[in-house]
């Protein structure tokens, strides 16, 4: 979850680009963005617990 | 400075507790379906939801004067994030926020035990102590848990230590050649407003180190890389200006808080 936050900080939401592999097919797309501004973490416990997002390719 | 207080258990919060980073993104959508985005890092804010059960009337009482110190959403404070690492650049510790003495020399790019080559090689060339460390800006009377991965192809020791102006705690470990995780814990009474960990290595000692963690609780929890933000927010408010505990019987209330930072101050 920490290393998602420093990626979402690093991205700056959704202003920021970066390569995403389709973990379904493997295929790479190149230029994807997060499609919202807030990203919710919910602690369950120390350092584990849920989140998501939606990611989104740029070049439809 | 107002600070968020921590519980009679050590810890600021109770689980779950949900955090939500916000970021701001001005995006203008063209008539030929081009965009145009820009940052606004300054917009940048953290919230955290925390909600409390079982709280006794001290543990109350003293949220309740925080809210009445702060003035509702008036006035900031200080709080340090739950699931956060107070440290920043807590793998980067050629970063100016790490003081290094001066026989110190740092080798990064040392396997690490995570599997990958984060770790850092620090030497003492000197025939004195060593050491190198990083102040936070915080509560110095809180209960902190200090925490870094450490090993040594020769026998050594190192002492990690949490000083204040008011008092210092130390705690020497020997090391071997396998990784272990030293945590030193306590609880410096006082009124400092900042913090000092430190790690000292002995004279022509060599340890490999990995992971430096510092928490506002008394044990450490999975270490959690940092950058430039720590979790130390000195900008925090809470986000109502009402807060309304639920008293389910004598010495035990239930609350929920909210609170929002700036992020990156």
């Amino acid at each position: 979850m920490q290393r998602v936050q420093e990626f979402y900080n690093a991205k700056q939401g959704r202003y920021g680009s970066f390569s995403f592999v389709d973990p379904w097919d493997g295929t790479e797309y190149a230029n994807c963005s997060f499609s919202s501004d807030a990203l919710e973490l919910e602690y369950r416990e120390e350092a584990k617990g849920t989140l998501s997002l939606v990611i989104r390719n740029n070049k439809a | 400075m107002l600070y968020y207080p921590q519980l009679s258990t050590g810890t600021l919060a109770q689980y779950p507790l949900r955090k939500t980073l916000h970021k701001r993104t001005i995006l203008n959508e063209c008539l030929d379906n081009s965009t145009v985005k820009l940052a606004d890092p300054a917009a940048s804010q953290v919230q955290w939801d925390l909600n409390y059960a079982g709280l006794s009337q001290a543990e109350w009482d003293a949220i309740a004067t925080l809210f009445q110190a702060a003035e509702g959403r008036l006035q900031t404070f200080v709080f340090a994030d739950p699931a956060g690492n107070l440290l920043r650049w807590s793998e980067a510790l050629s970063s100016t926020v790490w003081q290094k003495d001066g026989l110190v020399q740092l080798t990064p790019g040392m396997s690490d035990t995570a599997g990958t080559t984060r770790a850092t090689q620090i030497a003492n060339s000197g025939q004195i102590t060593q050491g190198l460390s990083q102040a936070v800006t915080a509560a110095g009377w809180f209960r902190y848990c200090f925490s870094v991965y450490a090993r040594s192809r020769t026998a050594t020791t190192v002492t990690l230590t949490r000083s204040t102006v008011d008092g210092t705690q130390s705690q020497t470990e020997t090391l071997g050649s396998e990784w272990r995780r030293l945590e030193s814990s306590g609880q410096i009474d006082g009124t400092a407003e900042e913090i000092v960990f430190t790690l000292e290595i002995p004279a022509s000692g060599t340890v490999d180190v990995f992971g430096f963690q510092v928490e506002a609780q008394p044990q450490a929890s999975p270490y959690k890389l940092t950058t430039n933000q720590g979790g130390v927010y000195s900008q925090t408010r809470f986000v109502d200006d009402f807060i309304s505990p639920i008293i389910v019987g004598i010495n035990d209330y239930s609350v929920q808080a909210k609170l929002v930072s700036k992020a990156g101050d």
